[in-house]
């Protein structure tokens, strides 16, 4: 995903990038991006706490309007409130995309 | 609480199952368009790759590899309508309220409200799972998507990974 925010980014079209994973996201660089300290995949919080996810997704539109410099994160200050757990720490979805044993690559 | 350091934990995960280690994409530039409109004559559109498909669609596979599909979804959908399948990230909140990876609801309030000036007729759901072929995204998916996005006239595109 933050390869096609790069090649939106390019075509001329202003993106902006909500991470839940703060490495990853910089490592990719996205054109813009705003991190939120949140399990993987649940950026705007809680289900049902609308008044949250309507503050944060205007936290994401303020961000597209000033950040000015090409790959700028800006960090918000949610706290989840309880441990945030990895999706291999939770179940077996990471198992099913284990590499070749013997080749050692990713099935295709 | 320290943001959690994935690229630590995910070599770590494939180090320990004896493979080598994931070969990451590391960018030290970005590409960057200015946003020159105000948010109030913004249209915009949404991203996300959380496995969202709506009930008239196929659902996604939940483990796909290499998955190019992109659905568009009418911005005027009910939250309810959608199914989620991806076992890369905890979805029970999602399933509980698509808001928290998709705030279509949202995104239409601020438009009611006047905060941007609207949502895009079309937004998106694509992109997900685990991803390999990392050129057929960036010369392939990524450019029709941006095809779609120029037709729909969209000004800001919001990517919600997952």
């Amino acid at each position: 995903m933050g390869l096609v925010s790069r090649v939106v980014e390019k075509a001329g079209i202003p993106t902006i990038y909500v991470s839940t994973g703060r490495d990853l996201t910089l490592q990719v660089l996205p054109p813009r991006s705003i991190f939120l300290n949140f399990p993987m995949g649940n950026p705007f919080g809680r289900p049902h706490a609308v008044n949250m996810q309507r503050e944060i997704l205007m936290s994401v539109l303020q961000h597209a309007v000033s950040a000015k410099e090409p790959g700028e994160m800006t960090d918000l200050p949610y706290d989840w409130g309880e441990p945030i757990l990895t999706i291999m720490e939770l179940q077996s979805g990471w198992s099913a995309s284990r590499p070749d044993p013997t080749t050692g690559k990713q099935p295709t | 609480m320290k943001p959690i350091d994935y690229v630590t934990a995910i070599d770590d995960y494939y180090q320990n199952l004896g493979y080598p280690a994931y070969d990451w994409t590391v960018n030290n530039t970005a590409p960057f368009t200015p946003l020159e409109k105000k948010l109030v004559e913004c249209r915009v559109s949404m991203l996300t790759s959380g496995g969202i498909s709506h009930h008239t669609r196929a659902p996604f596979n939940p483990v796909a590899k290499n998955d190019l599909r992109v659905d568009d979804v009418d911005y005027r959908s009910d939250a309810e309508d959608f199914e989620i399948n991806d076992a890369y990230y905890d979805t029970r909140g999602a399933n509980e309220d698509l808001n928290v990876v998709f705030p279509i609801e949202r995104l239409r309030e601020l438009a009611a409200d006047g905060v941007i000036g609207s949502v895009a007729k079309r937004l998106w759901s694509g992109f997900m799972g685990r991803t390999y072929n990392r050129s057929a995204v960036v010369e392939e998916a990524a450019p029709a998507l941006v095809g779609e996005l120029k037709k729909d006239e969209v000004d800001l595109l919001i990517l919600v990974p997952a």
